[in-house]
This record gives structure tokens, sequence and C-alpha cells, in this order.
């Protein structure tokens, strides 16, 4: 079977403004299967964040291979990694990032609508995402008028819409109250349970990364622990 | 994205920031308002003047005889009275050559019944009227057998119908010119003040042999002052005037070396002079409007790099969800163009009813032309893209891992 994500010695070098380079990623070797519920973990600057951007598409090793779905992303042009993030990832942030004059259900449809759906195709599914939520009723709301744990499962249906086989979170409830905290988290484990979604999730919250079934600990740019059940 | 939904974000966004919208849009509507109305002024100027020229017949030379000087003092052109009726008939049968009037005039007193009036009197050809494509409002024109038997005849303009017969129907009326009795047998449409401010209704016309004879006692009795030459066509006038001048130097025996005795002008170097000039203000005007569309162009840029500084995080979530580089210019592009070009349909109807307005209340003609429009809407988009297309690239090269991040 096609492992989901299959980093191989993936190296991240950042050339700094007075010329010295500083070495994000040292060589991370990190196979992930399909289905998993991954927590990475560490403190700021262990390398955990740049290590979830060239997952996500959104950054390019330096040096290493990156596969996605057996796919080499390291080399692939811009269009295509835009195709692979709209198509395979979904996003959800730590601060939620949905766009303030959009309505839920045109927050969760924009995903859509980089797929190449009209408006009202888009909305079809934008609603069925928002259903799986729990927030069906809430579709017509701005942002605003939503609670943060309300507008992180706004966010969580527009990581779903396309049906990705990943699911990204960074930091998914760093801007949120424990029991919201819980909801989130429960609901991220039903979306890997019942659809098969593979969840990777950074947090430096250790109740949070103890929900995962796997956990990988970074620091200093290397993998220090990987431990947990693997498939 | 497909298009139409990517058209769609584009009015949204603005949408958003109505007033913001408005006010820049406002830069676009007053440069392409300049522009059009400018554009229309000087047509509107430069028909004027085309038809006054024209009035004087485009395709016509005029013969004038030359200068003479007495006692150390130079008379103007028309002074010697050297170019006779002969001359007239010979340039006549010139190939290329339509038709031929001469003239002989000077300033006179009119009286009829209790009224006087001081007027230009002109003897004329027959073949006058045709020539300065002058039609008659009433009566009847010239013909052979007047100016056969130096009838005593007249056609008089509009300015002199209204000052010696107080608007009345002149025809059949007698018009005193010093002793002379003449019978008014035709009236002249009206022409209006000719491009140099002349009245050119204030006129009275008379067969030439009946000015010759019977009122302007010349030195010669076939002497003429002018004669106005029909060339068939515009393009035949430098041919006609090549002609000329060997014709009538050799009709008045001029030594080789001589200089002319007759000075032969065209009137379509006068008409090219007047379209040059009516250009070169056109432009200037379109050039100083333009100016205020260019002032317009930047404010879009502005309101544009603003657009993007404040949608940085927008733009990283639309990359992280699956935006293509494309995508982003497109979008960011499409809200410059549209802003440009509701501006530029706005800025064309208000410059047409500026226009409407100076026609009815300023009197000024003003012609839009159909291009105009056209030019004002291919030179707002262009401004468009232009000032849209640097915000738009710096939107897409934002980096998505920044952008997300940005507070």
């Amino acid at each position: 079977m096609t492992a989901i994500i299959d980093a191989e010695g993936v190296r991240k070098v950042y050339r700094t403004g007075s010329g010295v380079d500083f070495t994000a990623l040292h060589g991370v070797d990190i196979r992930i299967e399909a289905g998993e519920f991954v927590a990475i973990t560490g403190h700021s600057g262990s390398g955990k964040t740049t290590f979830m951007n060239i997952v996500g598409c959104l950054d390019r090793p330096t040096g290493g291979s990156y596969r996605l779905l057996g796919e080499d992303v390291g080399t692939a042009p811009a269009a295509a990694l835009s195709a692979v993030r709209n198509q395979h990832i979904g996003f959800v942030f730590q601060n939620f990032n949905l766009l303030p004059r959009y309505s839920a259900l045109d927050n969760v449809g924009l995903a859509r609508l980089y797929s190449g759906d009209t408006r009202a195709e888009a909305r079809v599914k934008a609603l069925r995402a928002l259903d799986m939520v729990g927030l069906a009723s809430h579709a017509e709301h701005r942002p605003t008028e939503l609670s943060g744990g309300q507008q992180q499962r706004v966010a969580i249906a527009r990581a779903l819409v396309n049906s990705p086989k990943l699911l990204l979170a960074d930091e998914p409830t760093g801007n949120l109250d424990t029991a919201t905290s819980e909801d989130v988290m429960r609901l991220l484990k039903d979306l890997n349970r019942d659809l098969g979604a593979t969840v990777v999730l950074v947090t430096h919250e250790p109740d949070i990364a103890a929900a995962a079934r796997r956990q990988i600990r970074f620091k200093d740019g290397y993998v220090v622990d990987d431990s947990g059940v693997r498939h | 994205m497909r298009n139409a939904v990517l058209l769609d974000e584009a009015f949204r966004a603005l949408a958003v920031n109505r007033l913001r919208a408005f006010l820049t849009m406002l830069g676009i509507v007053i440069g392409i308002m300049a522009v059009i109305v400018m554009l229309a002024v000087g047509a509107g100027a430069r028909a004027r003047v085309d038809s006054s020229i024209s009035a004087l017949g485009t395709n016509t030379l005029v013969i004038m005889s030359g200068s003479h000087t007495t006692g150390g003092v130079r008379l103007g052109h028309g002074a010697l009275s050297n170019l006779t009726t002969g001359d007239a008939d010979a340039i006549s049968h010139l190939p290329a050559v339509s038709d031929v009037s001469s003239t002989l005039g000077g300033n006179v007193q009119v009286v009829a019944g209790n009224q006087n009036w001081a007027t230009s009197l002109t003897g004329v050809d027959p073949g006058y009227l045709r020539i300065r494509a002058w039609p008659l409002a009433s009566g009847r024109p010239f013909s052979d057998d007047d100016q056969a038997r130096a009838a005593a005849v007249a056609i008089v303009g509009q300015t002199v119908v209204q000052n010696v017969f107080a608007g009345q129907n002149p025809l059949g009326q007698t018009l005193r010119v010093q002793n002379t009795p003449l019978t008014v047998v035709g009236t002249l449409t009206a022409q209006g003040q000719s491009f140099f401010g002349r009245d050119q209704d204030d006129v009275v016309l008379v067969p030439l042999s009946t000015a010759q004879h019977r009122l302007f006692g010349a030195a010669r009795p076939d002497s003429v002052q002018m004669v106005m030459v029909q060339a068939a066509s515009k393009d035949w006038i430098p041919y006609v005037k090549d002609e000329i001048s060997p014709l009538l130097r050799q009709r008045h025996r001029l030594a080789p070396k001589a200089a002319d005795d007759f000075y032969v002008r065209a009137m379509d170097s006068l008409l090219n002079t007047a379209d040059t000039v009516t250009l070169a203000v056109t432009l200037l005007l379109a050039a100083v409007a333009s100016v205020s569309l260019v002032v317009g162009g930047i404010g879009v840029m502005n309101t544009m790099l603003v657009a993007v500084t404040e949608r940085t995080r927008e733009i990283g979530v639309r990359v992280a969800l699956g935006a293509t580089q494309r995508d982003i210019i497109l979008q960011f592009l499409l809200e410059s163009i549209l802003m440009c070009v509701s501006g530029c349909l706005v800025g064309v109807l208000l410059g047409m009813l500026l226009c409407w307005i100076t026609e009815r209340i300023i009197h000024m003609p003003v012609i839009v032309q159909g291009w105009s429009i056209l030019l004002a809407v291919g030179v707002s988009v262009a401004v468009g893209v232009f000032f849209g297309l640097y915000p738009a690239r710096r939107a897409a090269q934002l980096d998505p891992i920044e952008a997300l991040r940005y507070q």
C-alpha cells in the first residue's frame, strides 16, 4: 500500500539576510500511512512547522525527496502543487483563516470554486460539508457571528469539502478554550474514523497530542521521538 | 477557477468597499469625460472651420491681377487691371477646368424706395453661383442673355433683403445703384458669417458685363479683378495651377525673366492649414484631458495596492485552498478593469450629457464621434490592465506561508 506521506531525508535550509545558512530540517524520514492520526509536537523552532509547510505543498524541501500519494511533489511545477493542495489536502489553521466578508457557506464553497465548480454547485457541496460538522443551520452566518469553536468547525468543513486524503491541522485548538478544544478534537477523530481521512496535527499541548494514536516529536530540526501504534 | 466565477468574485470584492470603489472610479469618470468632451469640441470646431472654408469652394483657384507700384506706393493684388474676360475664356478651355467665373466688384450705396444701404456689389459670370455652391432662395439665376445684353438685373443677399427691402419680397423691385436702376430677379440663401468674420449675405450680384459697362467704368472695358476657377476635383488643383501660369504669361506677353503680373491662390491650401491648426488644438485638448485619465489610473493602482496589502491573509488562504497564480492575478486584475470600465461607461454618458449641454446652452458646435467612445473604452481597459497588473502580480507572488501568518 502506498504511503500518504513519504518523506526521505527531507532537508530545509533558509538563507538568512546576513548570508548565514540556517538549517530548519536536517534530513527527516517520516512515513505516514492512509488512515493514521498523527500528532507532531515540539517546541517552537524545532522544525515542526517547516515540515508541515512542506507536507502541505506550501513550501519545497531543499534536499531529500517528498512523495505525496506516491507522487514526487518536491519538484513539481507550481500549478501542479495548486491542484494537489486543492484535491488532496485540507488545511485547518490555528486562527481559522475564514474570509470575514463571506458567509460560512461561501467560505466552505471557496475550495470547490478552485476545483472548477460553478457557485451553485459549490453551494450544494458546501452545505453537505457544513452538515457533517453540524453547522448546516448556520450556513448564512458570517464568521463574526459565530463562536470560536463554530468558526473552527466551519474551517474543518472547508478542509473536508473536496474529500481530501489528508487533513493538515496546524494548532487547531490553539485559540480555543478547553471544552471547545475537546469538541474539535472529537470531530477530527470522528472524521478520521468514519471517513478514513488521514489526520496530521501540529500541537504543543501534551493532552491534545495524547489524543492521537501516534506522536512524532521534533527537536532542533531532527525527529527525536516517533511513538505510537503503526499500521 | 472558472472565468465567470472570477468575475463574480471581483464584483463581490468591490461591493465590500463601495465608497472606495466609487471614489477610485470617479478619477476614471472625470478623465474619460474630459477626453470625450475635448474631442467633441475639437471635432465641432473643425467641422465649422471646414464648412466655412468649403463654402469658398475647396476645389477652386483664385487668380488675381498683380500688384502695381506708383511713385513708391505698392498697391495690393488686384490693383492692375490686366486680367480680362479673354483670359478667363482661355482658362475655361484648359483641361480639367469645370467652371470659370470672373468677378469685378466694389463698394456701392444702393437705394430702394426710401431706404439706402452701403454694400458690396460684384459683377459675376453665370457660373459664379455654381462655383460658390450657393443656391438661390427665390427667383432665377443670371442667363447668358443677361450677360450678352448687360441686362440691368441683380440678385441680392439676405442682409440686403432685410435692410433695403425690410424683409419684403424684393423680386421685381427696383434697386438703384448710383444712377442705374436694377431689377431684382433673385435672392440668395443665407450663408452667415464667413470664417474670417465677414457677412457673406451683405452682397448684390449683377452680370459681369453690367458691372463692366454700366457701373464701374474700368481702364479697359473687358478687365476683371479676379477669376475664380473650379477644377474637376480637388486632386486636379496642382495640375490646373501649373497650367494657368504659362498660359497667362503668354497671353500677357511677359518676357521670360519678368515677374508674374497675376497671382494664383488655391483654396485647398487654406483648408489644409485650417485643418492642421484645428487638429493640433484638438490633440492638445485631448492630451490635457488624458493627463487626468492617467491621474485616475494612478488612483486605481493605489487602491489596488491597498487592497492587496489588506487582503494578504485572504490571498494566503486562497493559495492554500488551491488558487493558482493565474487565479490570483486575474482576480485582482479583473477588479481594476471592472473599476476602469464602469468608470468609463459613466464617463462616456456624462461626457455626452456635457456635450449636449454645451451645444444647447453655450451654442458651441460639438460632435461626439463614435470612434472617440470606442477609444475611451479601449483606453480605460488599457489603464485598468496597466495600473492593475503590478498590484495583481504582487498579490500572486506573495509567499503563502508568510501571507497566512500576516496580521
